[in-house]
């Protein structure tokens, strides 16, 4: 296992690596100057933007711009922004957190009632309450998250007045404590709400779908033959087998966490890195989107990590062949 | 047909007709069958693949589901309760106490995520609440000659001999008065198969709790059965002491079942085997079911289905024409 382990996290590390590499390198090959971007829309003089080049190392050939890159990377270095001259790193991490903040809580929660959800729906397989359950989790699946933001603001904010319509916390009476607590949750509901129901409909359909073949299988027989309750045939035998594939959904979903709530972010103004994102590529801010992709795919790398040690922990076979293999 | 035991009969069918939904059609798996062990007995159920064996015995316990398969007809009587019309949460009086079963495969029938100890220590739970988990879990192995490590162990790490005995531990931990055991060594090699008997025997004669055995192979249930009846087309068609039966069948179909039990040379060199299939079941039979197949077939045979009539000592009793009072009156 601890082999087993430590080839994972090669592994991981050389991906981190060369995602680094293409995010740089993809960057550069985007249209567009971000000399332009910054000199301004005024023609400036030549050599005040070769100064400006100059300033940002954007005069050196590429596999040197990328050399540096690297080595300061290592240090922790991601550069500085075009735009606000404040360091990436700094930068990405403070509203990578308040991205997180909202995603995590949504994908945990979506998870939780979106394996519920399939568990009642494939207990009740072929009647009403799945029919039910499905076409909620395929409405919940088609429905853009623009527009279901949009609708939850016009109802919610604007004719009930119930929600704040954006933002992460009132900036007139913030309060302070449990208010301040209050305040966040109130800002929090909408857009949580939105990427819950997205998330919860994709688990659910894979979980669904998983539990019913496992209420197929022999072992279940067996289990009904031992006079289990059909709870305790549901959530111990069916449940446990059930999630083995669902684990791979909801590494992956995690995965997402820091890029997925763009849309949503957008939307509700939540000041997370969908923001910086946007502003970043209408400003062809590279050390910024570098720094965004670099964390993105760190974030699906450490997710990925993180399912394949689950699955050795629910599914004991997966362990043995893992020792086999390392 | 109902069995030669009197007084206390853990299980008795009678005339059970089940039918089951299989991809839009209709299927009548079990037609007719009549059957009953007594406490402590060993009762065998022979028959070709296909003829029903397993569709009752699951149907015992209502292991079919209630949307797929109906009992249309028919009575089955648990320990003396109707169990016939039980659904849902009803079962649960009758699964594991006062009857287990175990199946063929004891890989598929294992949750593969689950270790042996727990899986077993389910079955104490629930049917044995006085019992100390662990204690009765490690007695059940040592019961069934398994080492005490196989508790910790998960299903696919084990042989298929061992997974068996884990199915049979597991049974036992429900403290069953009868065992229902299915094709339970269909799955094995031969050695194992002849060690998993053995211990069947032995456990029976320990804890002399009643068995049904189900088996294609005539030679496994001539050595683990008292009584035996013979399926065919989901009817019950010969019944009697399992000697009895088997070294004087008077329905056509055991003898053709026995003789190709003994892969019997006939005298052109061709081993003796019965011709043609097992019929489809589609619809229920009017008449003998094996009369497609039956060199014996007379004009009576067309006319109508033949009676369970005695065929011998000991209770022997065959539904043919060949045996029944009617036919020999007429000789």
């Amino acid at each position: 296992m601890l082999r087993y382990l430590g080839a994972r996290l090669a592994w991981a590390a050389a991906m981190v690596l060369g995602i680094a590499i293409v995010a740089f390198l993809i960057t550069h090959l985007l249209p567009g100057n971000p000399v332009d971007a910054l000199v301004g829309d005024f023609p400036a003089p030549p050599e005040y933007v070769s100064k400006v080049r100059h300033l940002f190392g954007l005069d050196q050939p590429l596999p040197v711009q990328l050399w540096l890159y690297l080595i300061n990377m290592a240090h922790g270095n991601l550069g500085f922004s075009f735009l606000s001259r404040q360091p990436v790193l700094s930068l990405v991490l403070a509203r990578a957190g308040t991205t997180l903040l909202l995603m995590v809580p949504s994908l945990i929660l979506a998870s939780l009632i979106g394996v519920a959800m399939a568990v009642r729906a494939a207990a009740s397989h072929g009647r009403m309450l799945d029919s039910a359950l499905t076409a909620v989790s395929l409405v919940g699946y088609s429905i853009p998250v623009f527009w279901l933001g949009q609708i939850l603001v016009v109802i919610f904010a604007v004719d009930l007045g119930w929600l704040p319509a954006e933002g992460i916390r009132s900036l007139r009476e913030p309060g302070s404590g449990i208010g301040a607590v209050l305040d966040f949750l109130r800002h929090f509901a909408l857009p949580a709400f939105c990427i819950t129901v997205y998330y919860l409909a994709v688990v659910a359909r894979v979980a669904r779908s998983s539990m019913v073949e496992m209420l197929h299988q022999d072992f279940v027989l067996t289990a009904r033959a031992k006079g289990l309750s059909e709870r305790a045939v549901l959530w111990r035998h069916v449940l446990r087998n059930g999630l083995i594939p669902v684990i791979t959904v909801i590494g992956y979903n995690f995965g997402y966490s820091l890029t997925g709530a763009i849309l949503t972010e957008t939307v509700f103004a939540w000041p997370g890195l969908g923001g910086l994102f946007v502003t970043a590529i209408a400003n062809r801010d590279y050390p910024v989107l570098s720094g965004i992709f670099l964390l993105a795919a760190i974030a699906v790398v450490l997710a990925n990590l993180a399912t394949d040690l689950l699955y050795a922990a629910v599914d004991p076979r997966v362990r043995i062949a893992a020792a086999v293999r390392a | 047909m109902t069995g030669a035991a009197g007084g206390g009969a853990i299980l008795e069918v009678h005339a059970l007709h089940v039918t089951y939904e299989s991809a839009g059609r209709t299927v009548h798996a079990v037609q007719d069958a009549s059957l009953s062990v007594a406490e402590g007995e060993a009762v065998g159920i022979a028959g070709e693949s296909g003829c029903g064996k397993s569709t009752l015995a699951r149907v015992l316990l209502g292991l079919v589901p209630a949307r797929i398969a109906q009992i249309r007809n028919g009575r089955i009587a648990i320990g003396g309760v109707d169990v016939t019309g039980f659904a849902g949460r009803d079962w649960e009086r009758v699964r594991g106490q006062p009857v287990a079963i175990v199946f063929q495969d004891p890989l598929s029938f294992l949750n593969p995520v689950m270790r042996v100890g727990d899986q077993i220590g389910e079955a104490v739970r629930r049917h044995d609440p006085a019992a100390t988990v662990p204690a009765r879990s490690a007695e059940l192995v040592d019961l069934v000659r398994l080492p005490r490590s196989a508790l910790r162990r998960y299903p696919h790490e084990l042989s298929g001999g061992m997974r068996q005995r884990v199915m049979l531990a597991m049974a036992l931990g429900c403290r069953p008065r009868l065992l229902v055991a299915d094709e339970p060594t269909t799955a094995l090699d031969a050695t194992t198969e002849a060690e998993i008997l053995t211990l069947l025997r032995e456990l029976r004669r320990e804890l002399g709790m009643a068995m049904l055995l189900i088996s294609h192979d005539l030679g496994v249930l001539r050595w683990n059965c008292d009584r035996i009846y013979i399926m065919y087309a989901g009817h019950t068609v010969e019944s009697g002491a399992t000697a009895e039966v088997l070294s004087h069948p008077a329905h056509p179909y055991t003898r053709g079942l026995a003789a190709a039990a003994r892969l019997a040379r006939l005298p052109d060199g061709h081993f003796a085997m019965i011709g043609g299939d097992v019929p489809r079941l589609e619809r229920p039979a009017r008449l003998c079911p094996f009369l497609s197949r039956c060199d014996a077939a007379m004009a009576r045979c067309h006319e109508a289905m033949p009676p369970a009539s005695p065929a011998g000592a000991n209770g022997h009793r065959a539904r043919c024409w060949l045996v029944a009072p009617a036919h020999r009156e007429a000789i």
